[in-house]
């Protein structure tokens, strides 16, 4: 089976509810998109937390910079350590 | 960054803004949900540093009070910043204002006209006919009709066998090409006949066969020089050149007044200039110029990088000269009569002529001088042959 095919296959798998929920892309280690959040709760050079709708994303770094801020997306950057989900059914 | 980004934030202008307080990080996500757009979010030493558009200033005074924070512009950069600067400057605005008036101006007329004739005679000509047909400098563009000013040059000139009219800027280029260079072009071989009677002198060809020789006889319409040349029994038709000298009798007459005016030129002289931009003359001198003078005029058109611009200097050179009335007698009259024929006949390239007789009459108011004179000059006139091309 082709790469194409399993993502496809993956994305058929999911639910309505876990394609609206947030979406989150990571590029290397350098930067993130997280789409569909509802904006900051800390922002500093060593973390960043993002407001989703039922619960909260966490970004440890180093040098983190928040490149673009839209209504519900954001964009990070810097040297991402870890990433950590708080709340359940996100 | 997309190059239309960068672009479009310098035309609208840029804000860096500091923020303290508690409260930074509400404060972004009100900006983000009231679609506020704002880039290069850091955090130095407690403080977050934000740009936004110059426009969005007054959406924070809003913002600012709802989320409690402090906020200061540390750096403004982009278009409209570098326009607030020089917002008094009224010199530099009317200095543009000026500038792309003049380039609308000087870009929607021809300034110069250009005319590439086969001679400058016939250049003068033209450019003189054009000034009658309403083409002159400083003209509009759109109210030349290059089409029809070609028909009216090519009916208004006899000699003119093909024009064409380009308009390439502000530089009217007419191209001109009158009949005899046509038909030069077309058929360059040719026999030298005889223009006039007269007895050969000298013989001088550069091209073709002789057919006369020195001391000969010649009348008007006679071959002098042969275009076809025979090689190995072949014939072939060449152009002509050469000069054939005669000597030519000539009945020349002139009448010299028993009185005339001199002028003995000073050695005091001046000089007075105007400059014309775009039509207008602008004089560089106050004043008339009193007593008794001639003057030279002479213009010296400015060029840029090969190209003439519509800005030229004219000079106009006074000289003074000081009125003598001369009265003429007899001698002086044979003098001055033989200056006149000397002038005519340099004007006639003659390279030599000698004086037969000559016979003065005594008149009311002048002397009437009339000299019998065999003059040395070329008569050897170029006679094309007639060949359809389409027969060769």
């Amino acid at each position: 089976m082709s790469k194409t095919n399993k993502f496809g296959n993956v994305l058929a798998e999911c639910s309505i509810e876990e394609i609206n929920g947030p979406n989150i892309q990571i590029f290397s280690n350098k930067k993130i998109i997280v789409e569909g959040c509802y904006g900051l709760n800390e922002y500093s050079s060593d973390i960043v937390r993002i407001n989703l709708p039922k619960g909260e994303f966490i970004i440890l770094g180093r040098d983190l910079e928040i490149k673009n801020m839209e209504d519900k997306s954001v964009i990070v950057c810097g040297v991402l350590c870890s990433f950590e989900f708080s709340g359940e059914n996100i | 960054m997309n190059v239309f980004i960068i672009l479009y934030r310098y035309f609208l202008g840029t804000l860096k803004i500091k923020i303290s307080g508690d409260f930074a990080e509400r404060f972004f996500n009100v900006l983000a949900a009231d679609r506020i757009r704002f880039w290069n979010i850091e955090k130095k030493n407690d403080y977050f540093y934000v740009c936004i558009l110059k426009k969005d200033i007054l959406k924070l005074k809003h913002i600012r009070r709802r989320t409690n924070v402090q906020l200061n512009i540390v750096n403004k950069s982009g278009f409209p910043v570098i326009l607030h600067k020089y917002k008094k400057r009224y010199g530099i605005i009317i200095g543009a204002v000026l500038f792309f008036a003049l380039l609308s101006l000087a870009s929607s007329r021809i300034w110069i006209v250009k005319v590439n004739g086969s001679t400058p005679e016939l250049s003068q000509r033209v450019v003189n006919e054009l000034s009658q047909l309403g083409v002159y400098k400083g003209i509009k563009k759109q109210n030349l009709d290059t089409d029809l000013l070609k028909q009216k040059l090519l009916l208004s000139q006899d000699n003119l066998s093909w024009s064409s009219l380009n308009i390439q800027g502000s530089v009217l280029e007419v191209n001109v090409v009158d009949f005899e260079n046509s038909k030069a072009a077309e058929n360059t071989a040719c026999n030298l006949i005889a223009e006039t009677d007269g007895i050969i002198v000298k013989i001088s060809v550069n091209t073709g066969r002789s057919e006369v020789k020195v001391g000969q006889t010649v009348k008007k319409g006679q071959l002098l020089v042969s275009g076809i040349k025979t090689e190995k029994g072949v014939n072939s038709f060449i152009p002509s050149e050469g000069q054939i000298y005669a000597s030519v009798p000539y009945n020349f007459s002139v009448n010299i007044p028993k009185s005339y005016i001199k002028k003995n030129y000073l050695s005091e002289s001046k000089n007075r200039y105007a400059v014309e931009i775009m039509s207008l003359k602008i004089p560089l001198f106050i004043g008339d110029v009193k007593g008794s003078f001639d003057t030279e005029y002479s213009e010296n058109v400015l060029t840029a990088f090969g190209n003439s611009i519509p800005i030229s200097l004219h000079k106009q050179k006074i000289n003074y000269y000081q009125e003598e009335i001369v009265i003429v007698n007899y001698s002086n009259a044979l003098e001055l009569a033989k200056n006149e024929l000397s002038t005519v006949l340099e004007k006639e390239k003659a390279i030599d002529y000698e004086i037969i007789s000559s016979n003065v009459e005594d008149n009311k108011e002048s002397y009437c001088v009339e000299f019998s004179i065999r003059k040395t000059v070329d008569i050897a006139k170029k006679d094309f042959f007639k060949i359809n091309s389409e027969n060769w």
